[in-house]
């Protein structure tokens, strides 16, 4: 049953992408709009394909059906209900259909919020890329993802379960989700782009077209990379939450080029100007979101030869070929259209910060994307199995990051086309004592090391000249004036200016350190006392918890422990986590002797600030959620700001009309 | 800007187009002017006139044909026809102008310039390359392809075994400049591993004993130095742990291939032969013999 369920729900979605597609093209070439009107037909059956089909592997996953190999595979009887709810995206199958479902998704609402415009061109092309990419997806449900194949399980047959690590902690169910949300969004803008070059109409219409898609999209995995770490450092209980692996990277990199054309698209909305580097932006950052699907999803990571025999890792690197080289296509044969005629003025204005931060998070994006991919050319190359470890990380991107930020307290402040000295003295005089005042604040606290302090009075800057802004705008407008893009966005400032201290705090000034403890002996570690008091052990359905009880200065007992999965020969540990607002006392277990008078050794990470990390996420996707909601409403047809300067400028007449 | 309000895409344009001439050199400066003059220059209101001449033109193909038909009588057909040929000249002389506009406007390009960029892209990602390849090292067993969680000291020791493995097959291959890379990773690894637990024997032992494999394929001068660090890391091991067999062994060896067979008796006659594993065995009474016929390696 969900088995036939499943495959209908693909055959349908795909059938439907496929027809959806064939029409809306054929359409938009005849000029027939009555046929490009019918792809919010196509879309509902996309989005109901995907639906059924998801709603099978959850049927089949809730009822424990090892008939659907899948389930055989990922489930078992034994897995509690929220992370046999959540093994849908456990593995590489599973996880293909939340894509086609979230895309299908997707591609509903753009019908449905553009469903008087659906036989304009744009509109019309735009739907017909989404489609082109739903088929891809769902074709990869049919062929080499494909997770409803069937298989006979023998009597009293029950699955290993879901990886233990993917069954270890709550936000297991909440951060592929969001990061998925994040990804998959950014094929709506990525096809208004391409609609864009198709039809011509490369101007900023179809800019403020998908500007709120694009920013609910780049929340979403912001959110995702952040719950991403939080689960990194609640679960794999190495002391950290960003390692530079392979796979964060790949989560990273999408968000740097979609960070960087949330900013440049503001340039080309006011100004006319980077209109190739915001379509390429764009481009860049969808190819990312399947790049990085296929470094972590190909098995590229265990043997750069392993893809090669995987259907997966071909299908994606085939489909990221295909994109980049369309789009590189499409942009030379629109290249003439693209050029804009303005230039800009002076480097000290906005648009010129904009060009200097887009700059840097491009090579912020080249950086991590080299170190990246290093290693699998190194090794497609010689054979050589190297590694990139994260000094080469650190020391390259810390420069970029610390010049961000001071562009981050700059960018604000500034008019657009030029700035005088004296304007930026008038403005930046308040920011830039509460960055001194951070730089001696931290000092004075215990602060050691040239670039965490300089980070921290970077750090006081931005979040000064952000919160100038918003005291600004809430006395010009009230409440309103937290809420639109630009407000919006200082608090989403404020959010990665949180972020940054606390990991310029936690890196810089992290202490590790292993002991070994019986009972009732205590420890002295970065001027806490840890007690160890003794050992719990609990039996729960899936798996034998040994826990291993610590105070820390008297709190507690923090339950650090080692888990023995019924179904799976792992053992893995579970880190207890003392989170305070200065620091943070992380436990994991290293090993429980038996018999040695119950002695247990444990690392302990003391980092400074930590919580800080996730609250900073926090005010970042509350930020999104205010920059998304629509602010001062300014009529789409009134003039720019600052016009083009087409000839010298002379005294004005007065006569407009 | 009254006369901007209804109207095809092309009739628009030739009335903005006209009321432009009029105001010529009257709004030209002005900030309306500029944004008029932003609006021309507008893309989308290019891609606007495009769609309007393919129409006007395909409208035109489609009234000939019905006329051949004879499903339009030949008065209509030339109203008609005048028509939409004068829209479409209209549209094809506006996008005309808005091209030559554009084209105008457009900064010409320094080649120079262009040059120097791709130049300073160029280096920039040759240095790049030239950074990442000088971080790049040895990828330990079980080690990602990049970055680093933070290892526990058993982790750390089992990538540092499995990086010494590495490098001895590297020396059985012969090529030994690989093989000292991977005997530096391994050292540095049980460094990391001492960091976080200082009083690690095991940590010590290995670092002592990989130190002593280096030596040996080293020379003289570095071969003295190199072992004198082993010795350091061995007697370490074996004050923190006497009881650790393994730091006992290796010392052994050491002294052994030093010479100093009376030394390297006491610690084989320390170690309990019942605690060390069963390949070890055969090492140890392997240089028991040696010791006793005053034979080094």
């Amino acid at each position: 049953m969900n088995l036939a369920l499943g495959r209908a729900g693909v055959t349908l979605g795909l059938a439907a992408a496929i027809l959806g597609a064939v029409t809306v093209g054929y359409g938009l070439i005849r000029h027939r709009p009555e046929l490009v009107r019918l792809s919010r037909w196509y879309a509902g059956l996309v989005f109901l394909g995907g639906f059924i089909a998801a709603f099978a592997m959850e049927r089949a996953l809730i009822t424990r059906d090892f008939t659907v190999k899948y389930v055989a595979d990922n489930g078992s009887t034994k897995t509690p209900a929220l992370y046999n709810f959540a093994t849908l995206w456990g593995a590489l199958e599973g996880s293909i259909i939340l894509w086609a479902l979230i895309l299908g998704g997707y591609l509903v609402a753009v019908v449905l919020k553009f469903r008087k415009r659906l036989a304009d061109p744009l509109v019309g092309w735009a739907v017909f890329t989404m489609l082109l990419v739903c088929i891809f997806f769902f074709w990869m449900l049919v062929g080499p993802a494909n997770p409803f194949k069937s298989f006979s399980p023998p009597v009293g047959f029950d699955g290993p379960g879901p990886n233990p690590l993917l069954q270890n902690h709550p936000l297991m169910a909440f951060h592929p989700p969001m990061l998925y949300l994040g990804y998959v969004g950014f094929t709506v803008p990525f096809a208004f782009a391409i609609a864009a070059l198709i039809t011509g109409r490369v101007g900023e219409g179809w800019l403020l077209a998908t500007r709120r898609w694009t920013l609910i999209a780049w929340g979403f995995l912001t959110v995702g990379i952040i719950l991403g770490s939080w689960w990194s450092y609640e679960v794999l209980g190495w002391g950290g939450y960003w390692a530079w692996d392979p796979v964060e990277n790949a989560s990273f990199l999408p968000w740097l080029t979609g960070t960087a054309y949330l900013h440049s698209v503001l340039v080309q909305e006011r100004r006319g100007m980077l209109r190739v580097w915001n379509i390429s932006l764009l481009c860049a950052t969808f190819a990312l979101t399947i790049l990085g699907t296929f470094i972590t999803r190909s098995g590229v990571l265990e043997s750069v030869h392993a893809f090669t025999t995987s259907g997966v890792g071909v299908a994606l690197i085939s489909f990221f070929a295909l994109i980049v080289l369309s789009t590189v296509v499409l942009i030379g044969w629109r290249g003439d259209r693209l050029r804009s005629p303005g230039r800009i003025d002076s480097p000290l204005s906005r648009e010129g910060a904009f060009l200097a931060n887009n700059v840097l998070f491009a090579a912020f994006a080249f950086v991590i994307l080299l170190g990246t991919l290093f290693p699998l050319i190194v090794e497609a190359i010689n054979n050589d199995r190297v590694s990139v470890g994260v000094p080469y990380f650190n020391r390259m991107t810390m420069p970029i990051g610390l010049t961000l930020l001071f562009l981050m307290a700059i960018a604000p402040v500034l008019p657009w086309r030029k700035a005088s000295g004296e304007l930026l003295r008038h403005r930046l005089i308040w920011p830039a004592w509460i960055g001194v005042g951070s730089m001696i604040f931290a000092v004075v606290v215990g602060a050691r090391g040239f670039a965490p302090v300089l980070a921290f009075g970077l750090g006081g800057f931005a979040a000064g000249s952000a919160g100038r802004q918003l005291v600004l705008a809430t006395r010009r407008q009230g409440w309103r004036g937290l809420v639109g893009r630009a407000n919006g966005g200082m608090i989403v400032h404020l959010g990665v200016v949180i972020i940054a201290v606390a990991f310029a705090a936690s890196s810089s000034y992290v202490r590790q350190a292993e002991f070994t403890l019986t009972p009732g002996q205590s420890a002295q570690f970065a001027g806490h006392t840890l007690v160890y008091e003794g050992q719990n052990i609990k039996q729960e359905s899936a798996k034998i918890v040994d826990q291993v009880l610590i105070r820390i200065d008297g709190t507690g007992p923090w339950a650090p422990s080692l888990n023995k999965f019924a179904n799976g020969n792992q053992t893995i540990g579970t880190p207890s986590v003392r989170s305070t607002f200065t620091d943070d006392v992380a436990l994991s277990v290293i090993d429980i002797k038996d018999g040695e008078n119950g002695s247990v050794t444990i690392r302990v990470t003391v980092q400074p600030l930590i919580i800080w990390l996730w609250i900073g996420g926090a005010v970042m996707a509350f930020g999104t959620l205010l920059a998304v909601f629509p602010g001062r409403r300014r009529n789409p047809l009134d003039a720019v700001s600052a016009p083009v300067s087409v000839e010298p400028p002379k005294e004005p007449t007065g006569a407009t009309a | 800007m009254t006369a901007s309000t209804g109207g095809t895409a092309a009739r628009r344009a030739a009335r903005e187009a006209a009321s432009a001439k009029s105001a010529k050199g009257k709004l030209a400066s002005t900030p309306a002017a500029g944004s008029n003059r932003r609006r021309d220059l507008d893309p989308d209101a290019l891609a606007a006139l495009e769609e309007e001449r393919d129409f006007l033109l395909r409208s035109l193909q489609d009234l000939e044909r019905e006329h051949a038909a004879g499903d339009v009588d030949d008065s209509d057909y030339k109203e008609l026809k005048d028509d939409y040929t004068a829209r479409a000249a209209a549209a094809i002389r506006a996008i005309d102008d808005r091209t030559t506009a554009v084209k105008s406007l457009r900064p010409q390009r320094n080649w120079k310039r262009t040059a120097l960029g791709l130049v300073l892209v160029g280096v920039l990602a040759v240095g790049a390359g030239w950074i990442v390849f000088r971080n790049a090292g040895t990828r330990a067993p079980g080690q990602g392809l990049t970055g680093d969680a933070r290892q526990d000291s058993a982790n750390l020791i089992l990538q540092a075994q499995g990086l010494t493995g590495q490098a001895q097959a590297s020396l059985q291959a012969g090529d030994s400049a690989k093989a000292l890379k991977q005997f530096e990773s391994a050292v540095q690894t049980y460094d990391k591993a001492l960091e976080i637990s200082p009083e690690n024997v095991q940590a010590m032992t290995y670092r002592g004993w990989v130190l002593h494999t280096i030596a040996l394929n080293s020379e003289a001068s570095v071969a003295a130095e190199l072992d004198q660090q082993a010795r350091k890391y061995l007697d370490e091991a074996i004050a923190t742990d006497p009881t650790f067999s393994d730091a006992r062994v290796f010392r052994a060896i050491l002294e052994r291939n030093a010479g100093e067979f009376a030394a390297a008796k006491v610690d084989l006659d320390a170690i309990d032969m019942n605690a060390i594993p069963m390949y070890m065995i055969s090492m140890v009474n392997g240089v028991k013999e040696d010791v006793a016929a005053g034979r080094r390696d």
